[in-house]
């Protein structure tokens, strides 16, 4: 009759933790169908200007514009060479030498101007496809790390205005930043998992 | 005296089993397929991948031995070749294989080659890119410098296969000073054949090592 009272108890004890446990589950899983989801945004050209991955792509860019800037320049040097010379020389030349040498001068100027628009378009070219493939980048980062970080969503606001307003504690700019740049440099796969 | 034999004939049975049990534990020796197997796992650290927008790209540090291995076995048909002349032919280099896989296979036709391809003339020059301009791309670095690959060569070009297989060889010695003597190597590839950007794969050289030590030797008569 004495041990039967002290189990009696231990009994109660489990079915009031049990039913304590329940009860925290049952709150979990009705506060995770009414939370809504889980949002953030990030600041898209803050992001982009501050990628590791932004900053070399341009420094990688401006080394090979800088060679057809040097070709350019030796053809505008030839020219302003060649220029120079027809003019020391103008006063002893007969008008049919002076018609000759303004005719290969202007053929030369016709060069050095295509030239000078080759080179700006192949710049432009070259920035937007290393730029195309910096967003490629940032798109997937940033889609591998919202599955990985359990977001439902990450906006990314731009000077356009696609999102008007947000509270500071949904910006993860800098989070992702910070990863973004880990993951330029050390060639994990996917993006490092929420601490 | 019976009891004391049938004892001590259960202690060596009992020895010889913990023995078994010993050396199984602490045998090394595996075969060229399973080692090549060993090499895939990412936690050797001898193979990197990107994954940007659909398209893998992946690096894997091939060892020497394993090249004097898979030529040897090539050549058994043919010619006889010494194993040592094929060792020193790629001691002097670091050797790895670039692939371009369609990870995401939405794309037109599967074959990566075929990735936002628009035209036959896009086809051609990318065909033209990874054959003869690749080299200008990848670059090796260590605090010592920056060298070029002295070597790319892609392989199955017009195989029916989603994926394509470049192989880069390196020298091992930058301004006099062994690549593998720095802590960590960084192959950059400039990516102008898909327009993926930037890459970056940095590898342990102490990984790139171990791959060599670990390799059986014995497989290679």
């Amino acid at each position: 009759m004495r041990t039967s009272e002290p189990r009696g108890r231990s009994i109660r004890l489990m079915a009031l933790i049990c039913g304590g446990v329940f009860v925290m589950i049952a709150i979990a899983l009705i506060a995770g169908h009414t939370a809504g989801p889980n949002i953030a945004y990030v600041r898209s050209n803050d992001l982009i200007a501050k990628y590791a991955g932004t900053i070399e792509s341009h420094q990688v860019a401006q080394k090979e514009q800088q060679k057809w800037r040097a070709n350019l320049d030796t053809l505008h040097g030839d020219y302003r060479r060649a220029v120079n010379l027809y003019n020391e020389t103008y006063a002893g030349l007969s008008a049919p030498e002076r018609k000759d040498r303004e005719d290969n001068l202007s053929r030369q100027k016709e060069q050095v101007t295509s030239y000078a628009q080759e080179v700006e378009r192949l710049a432009a070219e070259e920035d937007e496809k290393l730029m195309q493939g910096v967003l490629s980048q940032i798109n997937t980062f940033i889609a591998a790390y919202g599955k990985e970080h359990g977001y439902d969503m990450i906006f990314g606001t731009t000077a356009a205005g696609s999102l008007l307003y947000a509270e500071d504690g949904y910006d993860i700019t800098d989070d992702v930043l910070k990863s973004l740049n880990t993951h330029y440099k050390t060639s994990d796969a996917t993006p490092p998992a929420k601490q | 005296m019976r009891h004391l034999l049938q004892n001590s004939r259960w202690k060596s049975l009992a020895f010889t089993f913990c023995c078994a049990v010993i050396f199984s534990c602490c045998d090394n020796t595996r075969t060229v397929k399973e080692y090549e197997a060993w090499i895939n796992e990412p936690e050797q650290g001898l193979r990197k991948s990107r994954d940007i927008d659909g398209l893998e790209i992946t690096l894997k540090y091939i060892p020497s031995e394993l090249l004097v291995y898979k030529e040897l076995q090539q050549e058994e048909s043919k010619a006889p070749i010494s194993k040592d002349s094929l060792r020193l032919q790629y001691k002097n280099s670091l050797t790895f294989l670039m692939t371009f896989t369609a990870s995401d296979t939405s794309h037109q036709g599967r074959d990566v080659m075929m990735r936002d391809v628009a035209s036959q003339q896009d086809l051609v020059g990318r065909m033209m890119t990874m054959n003869f301009d690749l080299g200008e791309m990848l670059s090796l670095s260590t605090p010592a410098g920056t060298i070029r690959p002295v070597l790319t060569h892609l392989e199955g070009s017009y195989g029916m296969r989603r994926e394509r297989q470049m192989v880069l060889a390196f020298t091992d010695m930058i301004e006099g000073k062994r690549v593998l003597d720095a802590d960590t190597i960084d192959i950059a590839f400039i990516d102008k054949v898909f327009d993926t950007g930037i890459h970056h794969f940095m590898f342990e050289t102490s990984d790139l090592r171990s791959a060599s030590e670990l390799f059986p030797s014995d497989s290679i008569k």
